[in-house]
């Protein structure tokens, strides 16, 4: 019985010991077109934490990403997904956001793949609803932080070195990233330059090239067994051989079947919020104000790193449902400062971005309480092909 | 370093242990070395902060000499003022600890375990008022047995006579094989529990209860489910460390107590808290409830067996509960077990006459179901959400 016991003790450390020093190229050749073809719509947090799945994806040369949040998972026969492949469009996109990545997430994400970013047009959406008084919670970051990103962080030479310090400086401000022991000492030895931590730093640097490329190997498995693809919910004959305006019709028909309250919020999102009491949400934002938020220095880095890495993006600002934040009590004239701003700050960028805001209160332009969907995807599918035809 | 934290402590004592494994599988004692990694491994843990391991340090001197003292006067006098005093000074830095940052002085003192190598010495001046320890304590194995580093940080909680005897005896090869084997098994045990089930629950449940679930539930179906998530959660957590202590004691040739014997198959209340966290409520249990009735059965100032023990119970817990820290949702989380025992007690004495209540395997089961709920309630209490 010992000798059993012992023997599968034996097995299992060389098993353990095989995944580990398994090479990276056997696994990558492993890693078919398919793959990333699924990895495209599949909206897979592994995914959006990984690299190398992402890296083949913005690889292939038509590829024309969307960056957001849970917006970018609202299907319909709209989306820029389904459009694109309907109407045989020049590009194609795929999808990088869900519910709890904001701004801070998408620049550990961003810096990670700078050397593929080099004169990429990408596309951003910025949700107003990040611009809160505390910004970026704990709470979100845990889920969306990928360790993987985090370390590349402070190991890339490629990124601007103001911007890199700049950007672990603000990751230290998380109680996430200060329970990584290992990975605080690194960050504060690099933003020192050396100066502080100077006996374990270089030793934390050390044993941070090794949690790395352990981090790297564990992307390469994820990345064999990819998530199954979202749900399309494609309807090709609502945007193929369609003008611009009988593709608004169409979204504007196919928003009036699904809702049927006065918050212009689609039923079965309606239904959730009904289940945990509408009344409760009355005047839940009497005291919000999107103007002041730690988020914007937050998207800061994203702008910079964009600009650094010498991508082509275009910023995307949307409007909250109007009808819905008035029963919140956030009112509109105080909504109208931060689409203002964020009109301002994308301006003094001197970046390109499309502005949306103007319909907070456009019927089936946003089919919940903030997520653009619908007439929303039809405005955003022209700008994307006047996007990509435009040269530089 | 936070004991049992991540893999990078697993791999050094992994490091340090085999020699001690190899010592063992030759049948040749090792205790000798293993004092010395403790040290080792015990500066690993405290050495991150300087008050923090100056504080042990004056701790554990502080309780060697109280136990050797008390235990050499005892050789010739036992005067009850006195080993009243020897407990309470024993206790007293752990009050300090619990006390000063009420009155805003934190960390002016204060450490990892200092609870739980109180409980150890605590033990000791009892046994020894008891005349149970009759034999002269080596200063060496009494600071081994307090600061033993595999359960230095959280338990679960020896007692010195069975402590003593693994150390002094030396396992043949196929015995250390065995506790090498189970060892190991316990520390398998411990991933699962705690690096990957503990981990995921509360990542992809407990984090977003009760109140973040994107309104997909009400907020009582919140609350409910962060009850249940968290009473998972804390189980699996606690008992994977505690699974990675008893492993790596065996290891070590120390056969620390289990703390967890599959505590929500309890068939009642009594039942549970024979089954959870058991190193310390056998500890309450022998040395303050039962201490509390003999006393009280002793002076005869209650008469009613019952009420005595129903008084110890509510002593127990309330202790109990307010060890976890001074908050109200502790000592109310204790006086709700209080309750919940003097209820069954109840029960049970009143069924025993009546006869109502019958024994078989669908009452069982009810009885299962119930105490489950009534304990995951217990968690939520002490969860603080509540208040």
């Amino acid at each position: 019985m010992i000798k059993k016991g012992f023997l599968s003790l034996f097995i299992a450390f060389f098993l353990f010991a095989l995944v580990v020093f398994f090479p990276n190229s056997w696994i990558k050749s492993w890693i078919p077109e398919g793959h990333v073809e699924q990895a495209k719509t599949s909206l897979s947090p592994l995914v959006f934490q990984g690299i190398y799945l992402q890296e083949r994806m913005l690889q292939e040369p038509n590829a024309l990403p969307l960056y957001g949040s849970s917006e970018v998972n609202r299907f319909d026969p709209f989306h820029p997904y389904n459009y694109a492949r309907a109407t045989d469009a020049p590009y194609s996109t795929f999808m990088i956001g869900r519910g709890g990545m904001q701004s801070i997430t998408h620049f550990l994400n961003f810096a990670a793949q700078e050397e593929n970013l080099k004169d990429k047009k990408i596309v951003f959406i910025i949700s107003p609803q990040w611009f809160t008084k505390k910004g970026m919670p704990e709470l979100h970051l845990a889920p969306n932080y990928s360790l993987l990103h985090a370390y590349d962080l402070a190991y890339n030479e490629d990124l601007d070195e103001e911007l890199r310090n700049r950007g672990m400086k603000r990751l230290l401000e998380f109680n996430t990233v200060n329970r990584d022991h290992l990975l605080k000492i690194i960050y504060e030895y690099k933003i020192s330059d050396g100066q502080e931590r100077k006996i374990i730093g270089p030793l934390a640097v050390m044993a941070g090239h090794f949690k790395k490329a352990l981090l790297e190997k564990k992307d390469l498995y994820y990345s064999l067994f990819p998530k199954k693809p979202h749900e399309l919910k494609s309807n090709d004959m609502l945007v193929a051989n369609q003008t611009f305006e009988q593709q608004l019709q169409n979204a504007e028909e196919y928003g009036k079947k699904r809702v049927t309250n006065e918050f212009m919020i689609e039923d079965k999102f309606y239904k959730r919020l009904e289940n945990s009491g509408i009344s409760r949400m009355k005047g839940m934002r009497k005291n919000e104000d999107y103007t002041n938020s730690p988020e914007y220095e937050d998207f800061q880095l994203v702008i910079d790193l964009l600009k650094d890495a010498g991508a082509k993006p275009l910023f995307v600002s949307i409007p909250v449902n109007g009808y819905w934040y008035d029963y919140n009590e956030y009112p509109e004239e105080r909504r109208q400062k931060y689409y203002d701003k964020m009109n301002q700050v994308l301006t003094e960028a001197n970046v390109d971005f499309v502005d949306f805001t103007a319909h907070e209160y456009d019927p089936y332009f946003i089919m919940d309480t903030i997520h653009i969907a619908w007439k929303g995807w039809v405005y955003l599918d022209r700008e994307l092909d006047q996007y990509w035809a435009q040269t530089y | 370093m936070t004991p049992y934290g991540n893999i990078l402590f697993f791999i050094i004592i992994g490091f340090l242990l085999l020699p001690t494994i190899l010592a063992g599988l030759r049948g040749k004692p090792a205790k000798g070395y293993n004092i010395f990694i403790s040290i080792i491994v015990l500066a690993l843990i405290f050495g991150n902060s300087l008050t923090g391991s100056i504080s042990l340090i004056l701790f554990t001197v502080f309780q060697l000499f109280l136990i050797i003292g008390y235990q050499t006067y005892r050789f010739q006098k036992n005067n009850s003022y006195v080993f009243i005093s020897a407990v309470l000074l024993s206790i007293l830095p752990l009050v300090l600890v619990k006390v000063l940052p009420l009155l805003g002085l934190h960390h002016v003192f204060g450490f990892l375990g200092v609870s739980y190598i109180t409980f150890k010495s605590v033990q000791m001046i009892m046994e020894t008022r008891d005349g149970l320890l009759k034999e002269k304590i080596s200063l060496i194995e009494l600071a081994y047995f307090l600061l033993f580093f595999p359960t230095v940080s959280s338990g679960p909680i020896d007692r010195w006579r069975r402590f003593r005897k693994d150390l002094h005896t030396v396992p043949s090869s196929q015995e250390y094989q065995k506790l090498l084997l189970s060892g190991i098994n316990y520390i398998f045990v411990g991933f699962l529990y705690k690096f990957i089930l503990a981990y995921l629950i509360y990542n992809y449940a407990v984090v977003f209860l009760p109140d973040q679930t994107y309104n997909y539930l009400t907020p009582f179906q919140g609350q409910i489910a962060y009850m249940y998530a968290y009473s998972f959660y804390l189980f699996f957590d606690f008992a994977g460390y505690s699974a990675f202590a008893v492993g790596v004691s065996r290891i070590m040739g120390i056969q620390t107590p289990i703390n967890f014997n599959r505590p929500f198959a309890s068939r009642n209340i009594k039942d549970f808290w024979n089954r959870w966290h058991m190193s310390l409520s056998f500890w309450f249990r022998d040395y303050v409830y039962m201490r509390f009735v003999l006393w009280m059965t002793k002076k005869k100032w209650i008469q009613n067996k019952y009420t005595v023990s129903y008084i110890g119970f509510f002593l127990l817990f309330f202790l109990m509960g307010i060890w976890h820290g001074l908050e109200w949702h502790f000592v109310v989380y204790g006086l709700y077990h209080a309750l919940l025992i003097v209820s069954f007690d109840k029960f049970e004495r009143w069924n025993k006459k009546h006869k109502l209540w019958p024994k078989n395997k669908w009452t069982q089961a009810f009885g299962v179901f119930l105490t489950f709920n009534a304990v995951c309630f217990g968690f939520y209490i002490f969860s603080g959400i509540l208040f």
